[in-house]
Formats: structure tokens, sequence, C-alpha cells
């Protein structure tokens, strides 16, 4: 759904919100929500922290209805979540996945796309690619009271994008998942983004956080304590990193003096991986031996994730995740003296899924993107990859590009939280 | 109405899922059969139909009210309790869709269940008969009372001549000064007592008539009029046994002193046993154009010494077939099953689910009894009847009746039509006013409650 001209500013708006729970007698109890006063642009994702007990739940159901403010107001696309044209628009993945356990993942994703009105032969299509999206494609007809935890956070948030919304509301979408599984939500999460949806991800996972958001917000005790963007939050500005591939002792030598002539401080090590890289990576050369035997939603997300070659898999991480999938740069401490790789041209856009899932012609969702985003510098659109790159890169290859196409020098590794 | 009935797909998937839905249906089927199998009644084809659509209707009517009402209660708290509404609520559907679907759900599914088991019945009764194979006589009897549908004419209780009477005797009373020493209210309703009594009563030798109004029945040269009644004898007679010397016909044309009768005039000779209801049937051309008929008894001094009270006299004749009124009475339980997923989800919009259960059941239970409840309470001292005046009565009024007329069992048993009329006044009352605004109720509640549970 193309993002009609926006009735406020903000995509989350909140006033004063505030919200008391008054104990049996009417006297205030807890604080769950202090005088918030939210914005959330556009476009944006935007990460709501808090340890357990700050009110971020609580925020979220005042923004969506369930509770009711004690004061202040909560504004969601510029209106109110109950007005039935506004809740078209919205996708919700509640804390825990609250579904109906005796219907089956496809009964499930029929019954929300009846609510939302959508006619049979779109339920049924969208049905089919976002079972297959996050990796349950062939367990459609098991019921939801025999998955996993994991699995139901999958089928919860297949259930949010059921209607294509524009905000997505998300209340800590990775619980309960396997690394595997976190990667491509995280994934996904960006490439909805970049497809022009606002994305409210409520999380105390940091590292989900750092790598999705552009902009968070920490709430303690109801009251929000700092909010902005996250490379500024948490860029070193009076440190540099280099990264390059393997030298030559002279060639160290000769770094190595140069530092010391700028008078500088410096230390040279060999990056490491992060734990989540290491382990997806050595999933997926095993996945590659042995075939799963299907009982697990890994391989299903997986396949479309590892980029495999064009069958139906691949396909649809293809058409779901645009021309490229977007890659969270999996160096936490290293990057960024990079070769100019020659970029290859993109696949031809596929106009299948996806667009259907969007209604809308693949052509206009880029300079929608361009357009929309707010909070984030744009930085120059870089050339998509092939799906050759991310495999290897998956798989072990460490190449080390990640289709950065110009020779950059970050002051910080923040840059891989907004590649694009 | 699309997102409605989204919800009332998800909450029957959800009871017959839960199995309690197959655990009603499972008992169904093998009692059903074994019932028709096995019930005997009192020995005759009539006996045993009437048994088994007694027994089988009864059950079926107490078994899905019961599901109706466990469904109904059950769906939308366990939605709370689970929080799953909390996702469906914020999808684009109105809190008042959320409840009639609910609704919707519950009640297709017990209309759905209704409909299958009256199929049932309806086929195991017409083979009843087939399988027994009995009697000619005692099939023809099945057919013209249990195969039918009679209306049922009672006649006009003679309130003035009562109450003439009573306010006589006071007044003979009063002026030899043999009052008694009581309030007058008391005095008058025994009295009253007496004379309804006497009313009923034929002393020996004495002749007794009854006027019938709007007897119409069918044209049709084989039909006939019923006579049905039940009376005591006081003192007991031998053998418990009274002879009566019956004539049923348009007693105006002998008052009135004509020769030549338009209409016949039936009599009729038989001994009875008390205590017991009889029935004998007379052509239905006793009956005049205007639909009067009247019945006489003639207590003959020659056969009885006992005065007879008549508890019950009724003239019953066919107005229609077994079919059609098998389905009217199947409708009558279905305005109760759809009462009460109305209860129970309303209910539920603001009670916990064991709670909104129990009331549901107080409900249909006391409905159940409501009749009997109301007579008996009815004449209470003055702390007490201004209590129930204030709590009971008031409930019972405002919810439905099931018993009485309400009762599906009694007209399929004894034959008796139940007409449209009172079918349209029973859904009008029960569903266009009880339950319209138990729903009403319900939706209001639930539009301004906190869905979400408090978590902090």
């Amino acid at each position: 759904m193309p993002m009609e001209s926006p009735a406020s500013e903000y995509a989350i708006e909140t006033i004063n919100l505030t919200k008391i729970f008054p104990d049996w007698w009417g006297r205030p109890k807890v604080k769950a929500v202090v005088d918030l006063n939210l914005k959330v642009f556009y476009n944006e994702i935007y990460g709501f922290l808090g340890p357990n007990g700050s009110g971020k739940t609580t925020t979220i159901k005042l923004l969506l209805n369930l509770l009711y403010p004690t004061k202040g107001k909560a504004f969601v696309l510029g209106g109110q979540s109950t007005d039935p044209q506004i809740a078209a628009r919205i996708g919700y993945l509640p804390e825990e996945s609250y579904l109906y356990r005796y219907l089956t993942a496809r009964e499930t994703l029929d019954f929300y796309g009846r609510i939302f009105g959508l006619p049979g032969p779109v339920r049924k299509n969208r049905i089919d690619t976002l079972l297959e999206m996050v990796g349950l494609a062939g367990m459609g007809n098991r019921r939801i009271g025999t998955f996993s935890k994991g699995m139901m956070r999958r089928i919860g948030l297949a259930q949010a994008l059921i209607n294509d919304p524009d905000l997505l509301i998300l209340d800590e979408p990775t619980s309960g998942m396997d690394p595997i599984g976190t990667r491509q939500i995280k994934d996904l999460l960006l490439e909805l983004a970049r497809r022009g949806k606002t994305i409210f991800l409520c999380s105390h996972l940091l590292a989900d956080v750092e790598d999705v958001c552009h902009r968070i917000g920490i709430m303690y005790g109801g009251r929000m304590q700092v909010e902005g963007p996250v490379r500024q939050l948490l860029q070193h500005r009076d440190e540099m990193q280099i990264l390059t591939g393997p030298l030559r002792p002279e060639t160290r030598e000769k770094i190595e003096t140069l530092l010391r002539q700028e008078g500088t401080w410096y230390q040279i090590s060999t990056p490491v991986d992060r734990l989540e890289t290491f382990f997806v990576n050595i999933i997926t050369k095993a996945q590659q031996t042995q075939p799963t035997s299907g009982a697990q939603p890994v391989s299903g997300v997986h396949g479309f994730l590892a980029a495999q070659p064009p069958p139906p898999s691949q396909s649809v991480l293809e058409q779901l995740v645009s021309k490229k999938p977007q890659q969270i740069a999996e160096k936490i401490s290293d990057t960024t003296i990079v070769e100019k790789t020659q970029p290859v041209e993109p696949p031809a856009p596929k106009r299948e899924l996806l667009e259907q899932l969007t209604e809308k012609p693949f052509e206009k969702a880029a300079p929608m993107q361009a357009e929309t985003v707010k909070p984030v510098e744009p930085s120059p659109e870089p050339k998509p990859q092939v799906r050759q790159d991310v495999l290897e890169k998956l798989t072990g290859g460490r190449k080390r590009p990640d289709g950065l196409t110009e020779k950059t020098c970050l002051p910080d590794s923040e840059e891989r939280s907004d590649a694009q | 109405m699309r997102n409605s009935w989204a919800i009332a797909k998800n909450t029957i998937a959800q009871a017959v899922r839960m199995k309690i839905a197959a655990m009603v249906i499972l008992l169904l089927l093998v009692l059903l059969p074994t019932m028709a199998a096995m019930m005997t009644g009192d020995g005759t084809l009539l006996g045993k139909l009437q048994s088994f659509s007694s027994y089988s209707i009864s059950l079926v009517g107490f078994l899905l009210s019961l599901l109706t009402i466990t469904v109904s209660c059950y769906s939308l708290s366990s939605d709370l309790q689970n929080r799953t509404l909390d996702l469906v609520i914020t999808k684009p559907i109105a809190r008042y869709q959320i409840v009639l679907g609910k609704f919707l759900g519950t009640a297709i599914l017990s209309l759905l269940l209704l409909a299958g088991f009256s199929c049932i019945i309806y086929g195991l009764t017409l083979a009843i008969p087939k399988w027994a194979n009995p009697p000619a006589e005692q099939m023809k009897k099945a057919q013209t009372e249990f195969f039918t549908a009679r209306r049922v004419i009672t006649p006009e209780v003679p309130e003035e001549e009562i109450n003439r009477r009573v306010e006589e005797r006071i007044e003979a009373l009063r002026k030899k000064g043999q009052l008694p020493d009581m309030p007058m209210s008391e005095i008058r309703a025994a009295l009253r007592e007496q004379e309804t009594i006497a009313q009923k009563s034929v002393e020996v030798a004495a002749v007794k008539e009854w006027d019938f109004q709007s007897v119409f029945p069918p044209s049709d040269p084989n039909s006939v009029l019923f006579v049905r009644y039940k009376f005591q004898a006081a003192p007991d007679p031998p053998n418990s046994e009274i002879f009566g010397q019956w004539r049923v016909g348009d007693f105006r044309q002998f008052r009135t002193g004509l020769r030549q009768y338009k209409t016949p005039i039936y009599g009729v000779e038989r001994y009875d046993s008390v205590r017991t209801p009889h029935m004998f049937e007379v052509p239905a051309d006793a009956a005049a154009e205007d639909g009067q008929v009247t019945v006489g008894f003639f207590n003959s001094p020659e056969a009885n010494f006992s005065t007879v009270i008549f508890d019950q006299i009724e003239v019953l004749y066919q107005v229609g077939g077994f079919g059609v009124n098998f389905f009217r009475v199947v409708l009558l339980m279905a305005i109760r099953l759809v009462f009460l997923a109305a209860l129970g989800v309303s209910l539920s919009t603001w009670l916990s689910f064991p709670v909104a259960i129990l009331f549901s059941l107080v409900v249909f239970f006391a409905g159940l009894i409501n009749g009997f409840i109301v007579e008996s309470i009815e004449g209470l001292e003055a702390l007490l009847a201004l209590f129930y005046q204030l709590t009971i009565k008031w409930f019972l009024y405002a919810i439905p009746r099931f018993d009485g007329p309400y009762s599906p069992t009694d007209y399929l048993v004894s034959g008796e039509v139940l007409s449209w009329q009172f079918l349209g006044k029973a859904a009008l009352i029960t569903l266009g006013l009880q339950m319209l605004l138990l729903l009403a109720a319900g939706i209001w509640i639930f539009s301004r409650r906190e869905v979400a549970k408090i978590t902090v």
C-alpha cells in the first residue's frame, strides 16, 4: 500500500501520555507510563528500549487502544487506532504470540486476512507468500498449538504482515527465535523499511536494535531517558578504525610509522567474528550437507535468505527482499578500508510475490524510499549485488566487501546499521 | 458483517476442536437410537412413540442448552483470558462486531446441531411404527393421537358466576351473623376455592354442561372431535370406576326447543377409571357452524353414588400434520438456544468464565421452573412478599420461560398443535426483547472496557 500523504508529521505521536494503574480503592498504584512524548517519523525503524517493566508494552497497548490512557493522547498514523481505516494500515506483533492454538497456521492467517476484508484470491496468495517467507511453508496445516515458541513468533510476524501494513508495531519480535531466524527477521525489517514502512520495534535485545534501528529511545520507570539516532548515540568521536585485507609486513611497518608520526595511539589486531556470524556460518554449512527434516522451520527461512540459485525459495527472497538482500554488517569491530569491487548488475526485478503483497508497481518503490527516509542521512544507493556474494559470505568465504562500492573511511562501525 | 462472520467461523472452529461439541454429538448419536429401540412406554405403539419423543426431545434440548451455555460463556472469556483478543482488537474490527461474531458463531453451531438431531429424532419417530409392526387398531390410535397436530379448546371458567356465588354466600353468612373472625380477604379466598371446586363437580343425578367456543374442525367427513378429560370421585367408587353418559353437540338446538336438529348430537356411554386421563371421539360435525359445541355429562344415579369432580376437560380436533408441528416444536427449541447463546456471550463480556457459566445456568434452570416458582411464591407474607416483589419476581419476569407452554415436549406427546401465533409471540418476547436487551448491554460494556490486562 503506498503511503498516503500523512495526516500528521509523525507515524506515531504521543502527547503527555500517562498510564497509571489504580489499586482496588482507586488509588494510583503503578505509574506505568509518565508524560511520554514519543515521536516516530514515517519510514524509520524506531527502537523502543528498556528493561522489564519500564512501560514499553504498556505504551504499545495505549497506542493500540487496548488500554485507555489516564492522561494525554496517542496518535497512530495521524489518528486513533480504533478507526478501522487506521487499523487497516497497522501490523502488530504482540509480546507473546497470542494466536488461537486450535487453528492451523494457514487458518490463522486466513482468519486475520478475513478481518482485514481481503478478498479470497488475494488472501490465499498472501498466505502462501507469507508462510514461505517466515519459513513455515510446509507447516501450513499444522495446529499453532503444536508449534515451538520460535515458530509461533514466525507465524505471529506473518500475521502482522498480512495486510501489508504501513506501520509495524513489533513487541520483542525475535524473542524465542534461533539466531538464524533472528538474523532473517532483522534483514526483513530492514527491507521493509526500505520499502517505505515504519517500524516501531520494542525490545530489550540490544543487539537486534543496534543492528536495524535508525533511532532509539530508552525507557525506564515509565519515562523516556534518552532518545536519538543510534549512530550518534554510540559514536566514539575521538577514535578511528581501519580494516584491511592481508598486508605484507613492510606495508604494515610503513603504516605504523605513519601513525607514530601522527602522534595518536593505535592498536593492531585480527578481527574477530561475532558469535552470531559464526553460528550462522556453521549452520549454513551443515544445512548444505545434510538436508533438514522439515520439522525445523529454519530451512525454509534459510532457503530464502541464503540465496541459493534461483529456484522457488530463492525467488521468494528475491521478491520479498527486493533487489538485494539487505545485509546486516556482521562485523562489530572491523570494516572499512574497502576495496572497490565491481558491482554486478542487479537481477531483473521480478514482479511477483512482493508485488502482489504490496500491490503497487515495482518501479515506484525505489523513489519513494528515497523521499521518505527522514531521520537517516540518505546515503548513495548502492548497486544491488548478486546473490552469490551473500551465499559466500554466509557460507564462510570471507569475502570482505559487502556491497559498499566506494572507498570509505568511517570513524566507527555504526555504518552497518544503515548500510544503505 | 464480514468481520463478524470471520469471528463466528473462528468460534465454531474453537467449539468443534475443543471437543465439547464432539462429546455431546457422540453421546446423542449413541443415546437416540438406543432410546428408540429400548423404550416401550405402556406397551402400545402410542405409548412407545410418546415416551420416545418426550425423552429424546428433552434430552437433545437439555444437552444442547448446556453446550450452548458452555460455548458461549467460554468463547469470549477464553479469548480475553488467553489474550488472543488483544491481537484481534487491533485489527479493523469494531468491538460490537466481535460480540456479534461470537454470538453468531455459538448460535449457528447450536442451530446446526439442533437441525441435525431433530432430523434424526424425526426419522426415528417415523420409523418406530414400521419396526414395531403393531396391530391395526394401535396403528390407527397412533395416527389419530400422535401423528397429528390438534388444537386444544378449554371451556371458559365462569369467573362471574363464581364471584357472584361467593358474594351471595358472604351476604348470607353476614345476615346470619356467622361470619368467622378472619380477615375478609381470607374468607373470600376460602369461599372462592369452594365455589371453584363446586363449579367442577357433578353431583349424583346431576347434569353438567361445558360450552366450547371456536371449534372449527376441517370439513372432511372423516374428521373427529376428541373429548379429553380427567376426574376424581368422592367417595371413591368401587373398582375406582365411574359410569358416564355423555352428549356432544350443539345443545342450543334443544335448549331453544327446535324439533329438527341441523347438526347431530352424539351420545357416548362408558366406564372410566378415576384420576387418569381419558379420551373419546365423536364425528366432527357435532360442532355448530359458528364453532360452538357443548359437552354434557350425566352422573347417572343408577350406576354411580359418588360426586364426580372434573380436573380437566378439553375438546381437541385436528388442524395440521405431524411434520409441520414437529418443525414448529424444533423452532421453539431454537428460540431457547439462540437466547442462551446471547446470554452467555453478553455475560462473558464482563464476567470471567466460571461466573458467567454459573449465572447462565441459574437463568436456564430458573427458566425451566419459572412458572412453578411464580405460582408457589404468590401467597407470601407481607415482608417476604415485598422482598419477592423487589427481587425474585423482577428476575423471573426478566428471564424467559422454558416450562409450561414453552416446553417443547408436551406438544408432541399429546399431539397438540403449537400455533404459529404462539411461536411468533415467544420469538418476539424472548429474542426480540429479552435477547436484544442482553446483547445491547453486553456490547455497551464490551465497547467501553479495557481489553488488555494490566501488566507492569
